[in-house]
């Protein structure tokens, strides 16, 4: 180690060349300025103070005097310690303080999660994935991390309701077999709209109804899945299917408008993240490619990303097909001319030849180990090409399963015809939310008031409950019994706490109502289940008996059930007809790209805090669904971050902001579904509904054009934290090109070390430490959403987000660099580095922050007065202050979800990432109480355990034998701000793509 | 203080009295103790606001060790 | 003077004490007292440990089972008691009480006598497996017909211990000092 004295500053290793914000690309005054301030002016507004109460100065005086009277007798036993309460029956798993887990499971639309919840003291705290799952391996989507303030939701129903007052279950009960029995013997049909149906109990149960009530009539609707997506793949393959990546196969993944990175498909992302973490140039890696209009995270992590039209992918993909057959010679499928498709570049694409024939190359040559993935926003024809392109490469990388029909919206729309003609007796509502997510919800909700028994079955009352009669509340998925298949596995769902309200599985009430019709039912779900996996899931024969058979199950939360499915076969009849559709599809002007919600999905999820504060992937917006514009198009119609526009289209017209986004194709405007809900505090009021947008009965009904936009002269403040921390000119992160590794691999590292007036600090026993392996990162949050379950971590909502106030303790900071249309993207999980020379720790007034002997940075929450001055100090910015009493009026449901192993801070007091501290201390007592030495990997904090690719790596940098330590000496490793000598913990391991051309997105 | 506007002294004594303030309110809030633990009211429309109940599940089986 | 030097000198410090006082007062009040040395409350249930664990030789973990697996030890749930007492003394009016409330399925409010603040997140654990015998900390408990609380279990208390824990520790013990760091307690 050579230390040197600077004389001056020492520059950068790589020229500082990425950008955060558009201003700060261009340095304008505002940046600057922006830039001085660590906190922005009026830590306490005179508008945050709550409202004062009804009360007048002489009442208040009068309180006063009597209250401190009243304190000096409510209490006189100053001694007593309160009282300590234990069971009158311990069940014999619970042991106070010591945490149980639950293997369960849960669905969303069509996927299906094997979980494993923590519970304490008897009720669930955390969710992840199931370990036993040879798929997800312990990981899962963040969404399901977040589902957990579901359960505690204050808004769920709590009981039944009839004609809007509380009720019996049996009367609501009686009132709908009453209906539905009328209903049978009158020979009318009977509506039931439920979502995807992922489960083969539920699905036989189903069955049943239908056979004890002929004239049912059954829908699944998933509003997030588009139907292009759904007649695609019913035209090519005769049937639903659903297209599983398996992305370890794939050498080369081409992308149209497919957001599969996105943190719904842990399996996806960590098949993808295994090819990308090179230690060495020249092993392999992957290449994406991204085609697509609006910069999703998918596409932020591509390769090779070109900005097309959405509308243009369908015939991009049509052109792929053909010139793959004529220029490379692959095979088409029997059944399937394309002599009427044009090859090359098809016209109005604005792709360059050179990129064309480098694209087809990459695909040709990886063969079965390429795929095409399409976004399910994207036209039938899309999907078709799609289908036709990976039957044409025979790819091993994707697993084709069957899947249940779902409705489309011209099915759905018939239906709505049908309850307006008087057509059915009942309607029964269940998981669904038509009158927010239908795009002609005003024609729903008048056809279903012509229904006479509108039945509602789901969690907390929302757009359509308002107009049903009967509403059944059912439990939360961590209450309930359900299985679900999963390719060749069948996965289990068992409740982790009792139900917490008068409510009842939804299963159950649909037993209710078979008994009710006649049929021999079962009391319950459970028993149900139990009987269905006895018949068919039960390995006939087998020595084990069933109840033995069936706690194993529910333990490990899976067994194998047969084999997976059988892949559909390809059948190409109406290719042809697609391909000319598909060149024939023009956009006249500006087209506008919808897509589901990144928190919010379908609009499921815009009551929860956690999800609606987690800043998007890549826009890193909060709670507001704004309008995005390309920067070409913004300068064009003279619009800037936060200007608001009117959007009007067939009879919508919808007031938003916009936010400028780099990667935006130019003529694209994207915005996302799931927001502008009307029910539910947290949801209400939070960006404009984009679902009277969508066309039904269209080919591509999230594709839309033909709409004004028109500025309205107003501004908004966006609660957006991209703008919130700054380079500076700062270099921060680091990406490199293949070619790039190869060469400055040996450049890369620094080989002097800032000289320091410090002592060196000792850890004796361990010293915890990080490599963060930004190759791997996808920039997904699901970190960010597993510490905040873990850590008790405060929403505090858009008005504070504003102002720079969210309190993840780990976040993600996005980075571009190159041109503004196409940007190259990295992200960064930023958390308390855990420095050993730490600059918050020697100027706190109080001493609450200090480090310890294995390295972490403490801090003392009790000892902390809120000078800030540690924040201040930090050069990453990652300690966050609560400004505010964001968690202390919180009563229970809502801090039933707290972990106790962690405090909940009240206002005044600085908070940031502890390394999971308690986990740490919790698995050195418990090796210590087994008397062995912990195991590297043993003690896992919550975003390492949350990753879907495996990113972050946590461990003893004592132990040269550790992932970490091996990992931290990577040639690819650095630190970042390393010059400012404050020795952080933890090791970024450089971004790598893998581009087809050098010189970056300047070059083509 | 002879360089300061009226809005900045008066943004500066709202954070001083705003600390004191709030902090006495607590106080108040403890000294009372009145019913604090009655749940908020769900909306819409009237329900008996019931505590949620903590019970164990019945059939369920947890992972051992 | 100039009104704003008024306030400033006058009203504002004025002002400041008097909430000062107020806080202090209601907090001396209404917190619970931290440093209960010789607190010995009297139970719903008057439990003898003296009893039990002194004369029946009874050991700390078949009741406070969790010492050793959790961060607390717990206190037993009436079942325990039940378990002999469903046989034993049942002429006893105070087993007829607790027999009463088992069946009820009622709660027994005992008074808690070890507490530490909401701020410290004490282990057991640690503990117990290092071998420590409960009485360093709870006193002679098997001699205490009503439980009292002989250590003021103040943090000074804690780290006396940690940094020099022979006279606690069992014979040859190959533990020198217990954390001495923040984050051992404090999260």
């Amino acid at each position: 180690m050579k230390t040197r004295i600077p004389d001056t500053p020492e520059p950068p290793v790589m020229p500082p060349r990425h950008w955060r914000t558009l201003d700060e690309r261009v340095e304008t005054p505002e940046a600057r300025r922006a830039a001085h301030d660590e906190f922005l002016p009026g830590a306490v507004d005179i508008a945050d103070l709550p409202a004062p109460s009804e009360l007048s100065r002489r009442g208040f005086l009068g309180i006063l005097g009597g209250a401190a009277a009243l304190a000096a007798t409510v209490a006189c036993d100053r001694t007593a310690q309160g009282t300590i309460v234990p069971y009158t029956r311990r069940p014999l798993e619970v042991i106070p303080g010591v945490a149980n887990y639950y293997a369960s499971a849960t669905s969303e639309g069509r996927r299906v999660y094997s979980l494993l919840v923590k519970t304490r003291e008897g009720r669930p705290i955390h969710i992840t994935g199931n370990d036993e799952h040879p798929g997800f391996k312990g990981k899962t989507s963040l969404r399901v991390v977040a589902d957990i303030l579901r359960l505690y939701d204050p808004e769920r129903l709590r009981g039944p309701k009839a004609d809007g007052r509380p009720a019996a279950w049996p009367e609501v009960d009686r009132r709908l077999v009453a209906a539905l029995a009328d209903a049978k013997t009158a020979g009318k049909p009977v509506l039931l709209l439920t979502g995807a149906v992922a489960s083969p109990t539920r699905r036989a149960l189903l069955a049943d109804l239908k056979a004890a009530l002929p004239t049912l009539e059954h829908l699944a609707w998933e509003p997030a899945i588009g139907d292009g997506a759904l007649e695609g793949a019913r035209a090519v393959f005769g049937t639903d299917v659903v297209a599983v990546p398996r992305l370890e196969h794939a050498k080369v993944i081409l992308a149209l408008a497919s957001d599969f990175l996105n943190g719904e498909d842990p399996e996806a992302m960590a098949a993808f993240a295994s090819q990308r973490r090179l230690s060495q140039p020249g092993q392999p890696m992957n290449r994406l490619w991204v085609l697509e209009g609006a910069l999703s995270l998918t596409g932020s992590n591509a390769d090779e990303r070109i900005p097309l039209r959405p509308t243009q992918l369908a015939a991009v993909a049509f052109a792929l097909a053909k010139d793959l057959h004529t220029r490379h010679g692959l095979a088409l499928p029997a059944g399937v001319d394309l002599s009427a498709v044009p090859g090359g570049v098809p016209p109005g694409v604005d792709l360059p030849g050179e990129t064309w024939s480098r694209l087809l190359a990459d695909l040709a040559s990886a063969g079965s180990g390429a795929v095409v993935l399409c976004g399910s926003s994207l036209s039938g024809e899309a999907h078709q090409a799609t289908h036709l392109l990976n039957a044409m490469l025979g790819s091993r990388a994707q697993e084709l399963r069957p899947a249940d029909a779902l409705a489309t919206l011209p099915e759905l729309t018939a239906a709505v015809q049908g309850m307006a003609a008087g057509r059915y007796a009942a309607a029964i509502l269940w998981e669904v939310n038509p009158a927010y997510a239908f795009p002609a919800a005003q024609a729903w909700k008048e056809a279903l008031a012509k229904v006479p028994c509108r039945a509602w079955i789901g969690l907390a009352e929302d757009e359509t409950a308002a107009q049903c009669s009967l509403l059944l509340p059912e439990h939360h998925w961590l209450e309930a019994w359900n299985d679900y298949e999963d390719g060749s596995l069948a996965v289990l769902q068992q409740p982790t706490i009792g139900a917490l309200y008068d409510t009842r599985q939804g299963e159950d009430t649909l037993l209710a109502l078979l008994r009710g019709l006649g049929a021999a039912a079962p009391g319950d779900y459970h028993t149900y289940l139990k009987a269905r996996w006895q018949r068919t899931v039960y390995p006939s024969g087998s020595p084990v008996p069933f109840e033995r058979y069936f706690e194993v199950a529910l333990h490990d939360g899976l067994v194998q059930d047969g084999q997976a499915p059988a892949a559909p076969a390809f059948k190409g009849a109406g290719l042809t007809d697609a391909a000319r559709q598909a060149f024939a599809a023009t956009a006249d002007g500006m087209e506008l790209f919808l897509h589901p919600g990144f928190a919010t999905l379908d609009g499921r999820h815009a009551g929860n805090g956690w999800l609606q504060e987690t800043p998007d992937p890549v826009t890193k917006m909060t709670w507001d669904n704004p309008l995005l514009l390309s920067v070409a198009d913004a300068q064009r119609l003279h619009l800037r971050d936060g200007d608001e526009v009117e959007l009007a289209l067939a009879g919508t017209t919808l007031r938003l902001p916009v936010v400028l986004q780099p990667g935006q194709a130019a003529g694209v405007v994207s915005l996302a579904l799931g927001y502008g809900r009307s029910t539910g505090e947290v949801a209400t009021g939070k960006g404009v509904n984009a679902f009277p947008l969508v066309a039904a009965g269209s080919p591509a009904p999230f594709l839309r054009s033909g709409f004004r936009l028109q500025a309205t002269g107003e501004s908004r403040t966006l609660s957006r934290t991209q703008a919130h921390h700054r380079l500076d000119g700062r270099d921060i992160v680091r990406t490199f090109s293949l070619a790039e590794y190869a060469q400055e691999a040996k450049a890369f590292t620094k080989d002097a070390e800032p000289v320091s007036l410090y002592p060196d600090q000792r850890f004796p026993n361990h010293k915890w430490g990080m490599v963060i392996d930004l190759s791997a990162c996808v920039g997904c949050a699901g970190c960010s959403v597993s510490c905040q379950s873990e850590n008790n971590i405060a929403v505090v909502g858009p008005e504070q987000v504003a102002k720079g106030r969210e309190m993840h303790w780990i976040r993600l900071d996005t980075y571009y660099e190159g041109p503004v249309d196409n940007p190259t993207v990295v992200h960064q999980p930023m958390l308390c580095q855990q420095c050993d020379d730490a600059p918050c720790e020697n100027v706190c007034p109080v001493n609450a922050t200090n480090h310890s002997p294995e390295g972490l940075n403490q801090m003392v929450y009790n000892r902390c007065v809120g000078t800030r001055y540690c924040a201040n100090n930090c050069p990453y910015k990652v300690r966050r202050f609560n400004f505010l009493d964001f968690m202390s009026d919180k009563t229970e449901p809502e801090s039933l979800v707290y972990n106790p192993e962690v405090t909940v801070r009240p206002r005044g007091v600085m908070e940031k990432c502890t390394f999971c501290v308690q986990r740490i201390e919790d698995g050195k007592i418990r090796a210590m109480g087994e008397g062995r030495p912990l195991r590297d990997g043993e003690i896992t904090p919550a975003c390492v355990a949350a990753c879907p690719a495996e990113a972050i790596v946590f461990g003893d940098l004592k132990d040269p034998h550790s992932q970490v330590s091996r990992l931290a000496a990577s040639n690819r490793g650095f630190k970042v701000l390393e010059e400012l000598g404050v020795k952080p913990a933890i090791t970024y391991l450089a971004d790598l793509k893998n581009p087809a051309f050098e010189g970056g997105r300047d070059a083509k | 203080m002879g360089t300061l506007n009226r809005r900045e002294i008066l943004g500066r004594l709202t954070a001083l009295v705003a600390g004191p303030l709030l902090l006495s309110r607590k106080a108040l809030g403890l000294a009372l103790q009145t019913g604090r633990s009655a749940p908020p009211e769900a909306s819409p429309g009237v329900q008996p606001p019931r505590r949620p109940t903590l019970a164990p599940p019945s059939h369920s089986v947890p992972r051992r060790g | 003077m100039h009104p704003l030097d008024r306030a400033t000198r006058f009203v504002l410090p004025v002002g400041a004490l008097a909430v000062l006082f107020t806080v202090l007062t209601v907090g001396w009040f209404t917190q619970p007292d931290r440093f209960a040395k010789g607190y010995a409350p009297q139970q719903p249930i008057p439990f003898s440990h003296q009893l039990h664990a002194g004369v029946m030789k009874m050991q700390c973990l078949y009741c406070h089972s969790g010492a050793t697996r959790s961060r607390s030890a717990g206190v037993p749930s009436a079942e325990v008691c039940m378990g002999c007492h469903r046989v034993t003394r049942t002429d006893s009016p105070a087993i007829q009480k607790l027999t009463r409330l088992y069946n009820a399925g009622q709660p027994i409010l005992w008074k808690r006598v070890h507490t530490l603040p909401d701020h410290v997140y004490f282990d057991h654990r640690p503990h117990v497996n290092a071998g420590i015998a409960c009485q360093t900390c709870h006193g002679q408990v098997q001699d205490m017909p009503v439980v009292t609380r002989v250590m003021g279990m103040r943090m000074g208390n804690c780290l006396g211990c940690h940094r020099d824990p022979h006279a606690a520790l069992p014979k040859g013990s190959p533990i020198t000092r217990g954390p001495e760091y923040c984050s051992a307690c404090h999260r």
